[in-house]
């Protein structure tokens, strides 16, 4: 039984560390910038299959996977100038639709370049279960908690020690006033 | 006045010969229903493919009895209303002959009533064993069923003197259907269940329940279900370290599941359709010719073959035998003919039809597979 739980624990924790990073995002484009982003989960989804493209073509799944990083960024940053920018002042529910249109978008443009189905990705070190104590813990849960953990401190940091992070979260709370 | 009464009488003597010469060349209508867009597109698209290279071959053969074949065809998208609709309105309009289609078992299952009180003959190319069970006068079908598939699989574990099994299924009409069958034929085969899972088929992760079945004793694992949802299965018991022999069902037979699936697919066990393993069959089996000019041709005008369209193969080529023996298209002569089909070699396997059994297929016809290296082997 203790084994069990110690099992669900760990399935728990890397789970939730995946909707941790998801939900990372969602908070620090809405401090950011006051706007609700529907089309988060077509940008995880995008960052995959960039990823996947980018593997498939040949190039290393390190750099492939830093490659989507930056191709999704841009994506997300063409978003904010071509859609969201000129809709400033607008209304919460104005840019809410903006997003959901981003979102439909988004996932017809994969599902033409790509097709529907879905993928597979390769884990980054292999698939190999480490045991723990009766539970099992795969290479590529350790990432994932990993890169959470660094990734959550990393933005408190940045928010709270620089400049840059202290005049976003200015803006956010009073962009007249900053 | 006798001059226009003889007038009238040649008109409607021509006339009536006219009708009968169109008559005499009037094309054999064969209906068909299927669901070529929607979910369950991947199954219906080959499916009315298939139905029109056959009917084209057939044509430039010569036809049937001297008579063109005509395909007429509705697309349900996947909607059983809609396929009761479009049945109707092919019994009633199109006037056809018989009913070769159904590619969902809720598309078949909606038609039933209405075939049958039309008195129409129908073949349906779904899975569900409830289309033959009870024995309809009008109905057949020519896809194996879900029974087969769990009895397929007990045979193997038995031979491998495993007898506590775990099963986990998904929440579909194909999984629930399933594991209806593997409950119901487990005591038959002396099998225990140990557990019965389950999960919601557009998951991403089941080692919750994955773990529930590693606290048991089973000695196996089968998994019923299609998409993505097994590959996910089969992963995660690699990754909770679970040595058990999985077993899949056929929803699984295609190249898709192996590269979801990956290295964790390396060991599963699966009852497949030896079309999927065409090219391993010994020389000596009958159904090996059959297969490979089947896919062969398939796959020169359309990409990969499926086992689905091989069953629209099945139901065309069975259809058109009996109104070949039938002499005509007298639908109570084709059904009688149809039920008499014996020792038929189709794609899914060798039909033996009687008035008690529909669908005329045993055991043999599945092919208990292996994946090894990325690849199907037959084991048995």
């Amino acid at each position: 039984m203790l084994e069990q739980i110690f099992q669900f624990l760990v399935t728990g924790i890397t789970v939730g560390s995946i909707y941790a990073l998801v939900g990372l995002g969602f908070a620090l484009i809405y401090n950011a910038s006051d706007v609700v982003n529907f089309a988060q989960g077509e940008f995880v989804m995008l960052g995959a299959m960039t990823a996947i493209a980018l593997f498939g073509a040949g190039l290393p799944l390190a750099l492939a996977a830093i490659a989507a990083t930056l191709l999704t960024a841009l994506v997300g940053l063409l978003l904010e100038r071509c859609a969201i920018e000129p809709a400033r002042g607008a209304s919460v529910v104005t840019t809410i639709i903006i997003t959901i249109g981003a979102a439909i978008f988004l996932r017809g443009v994969v599902s033409l370049l790509w097709g529907k189905n879905s993928l597979p990705l390769p884990a980054f070190s292999g698939n190999e279960p480490i045991n723990l104590g009766g539970a099992t813990l795969l290479p590529q849960s350790l990432w994932v908690l990993g890169g959470a953990v660094l990734l959550v401190s990393l933005t408190r940091a940045f928010l709270n020690r620089t400049l840059l992070g202290k005049a976003l979260l200015a803006c956010s709370f009073n962009s007249a006033a900053a | 006045m006798l001059r226009t009464g003889l007038l009238k009488i040649f008109l409607a003597t021509m006339l009536l010969m006219g009708v009968n010469l169109v008559n005499a060349a009037e094309p054999i209508k064969i209906g068909t229903f299927l669901t070529v867009t929607g979910p369950a597109a991947f199954l219906g698209d080959p499916e009315l493919k298939t139905l029109q290279m056959v009917i084209e071959d057939l044509n430039v053969k010569g036809g049937l009895n001297g008579r063109k074949i005509e395909l007429v065809h509705y697309d349900t998208g996947g909607n059983a209303r809609e396929a009761l609709n479009f049945v109707k309105r092919l019994i009633r309009k199109d006037n056809v002959d018989i009913i070769v289609g159904g590619t969902t078992s809720g598309d078949s299952l909606a038609v039933i009533l209405e075939v049958e009180k039309e008195s129409v003959p129908f073949i349906s190319l779904a899975g569900a064993v409830q289309i033959i069970e009870p024995v309809r006068k009008w109905v057949f079908k020519v896809a194996h069923t879900d029974r087969m598939a769990a009895a397929k699989i007990f045979e193997d574990l038995r031979k491998r003197g495993l007898n506590k099994v775990a099963l986990i299924t998904g929440d579909g009409g194909f999984d629930k259907s399933g594991r209806e069958q593997v409950l119901k034929l487990a005591p038959e085969y002396g099998i225990t269940l140990v557990a019965d899972e389950s999960y919601g088929n557009k998951d991403t992760d089941m080692t919750t329940q994955l773990t529930k079945i590693r606290a048991t004793d089973a000695q196996a694992i089968i998994n019923f279900g299609f998409g993505q949802a097994p590959a996910i299965v089969t992963k995660n018991i690699k990754q909770l370290g679970i040595a058990l022999p999985v077993y899949q069902s056929h929803g699984v037979a295609s190249k898709t599941f192996i590269d979801l699936a990956g290295e964790a697919a390396e060991g599963v066990r699966l009852p497949a359709a030896a079309l999927v393993v065409a090219e391993q069959l010994p020389d000596t089996d009958p159904q090996k010719p059959i297969l490979l000019a089947y896919k062969k041709e398939y796959e020169a005008k359309h990409g990969p073959v499926s086992t689905f369209g091989g069953h629209a193969y099945d139901g065309i080529m069975i259809a058109a035998e009996a109104i070949k023996r039938a002499g005509g298209t007298d639908k109570a002569k084709v059904r009688d003919e149809i039920e008499k089909t014996s020792g038929f070699i189709g794609t899914a396997g060798v039909f033996n039809m009687t008035s008690e059994d529909h669908m005329g297929l045993n055991l043999d016809a599945f092919k208990m597979v292996e994946i090894r290296d990325g690849a199907w082997k037959i084991v048995e």
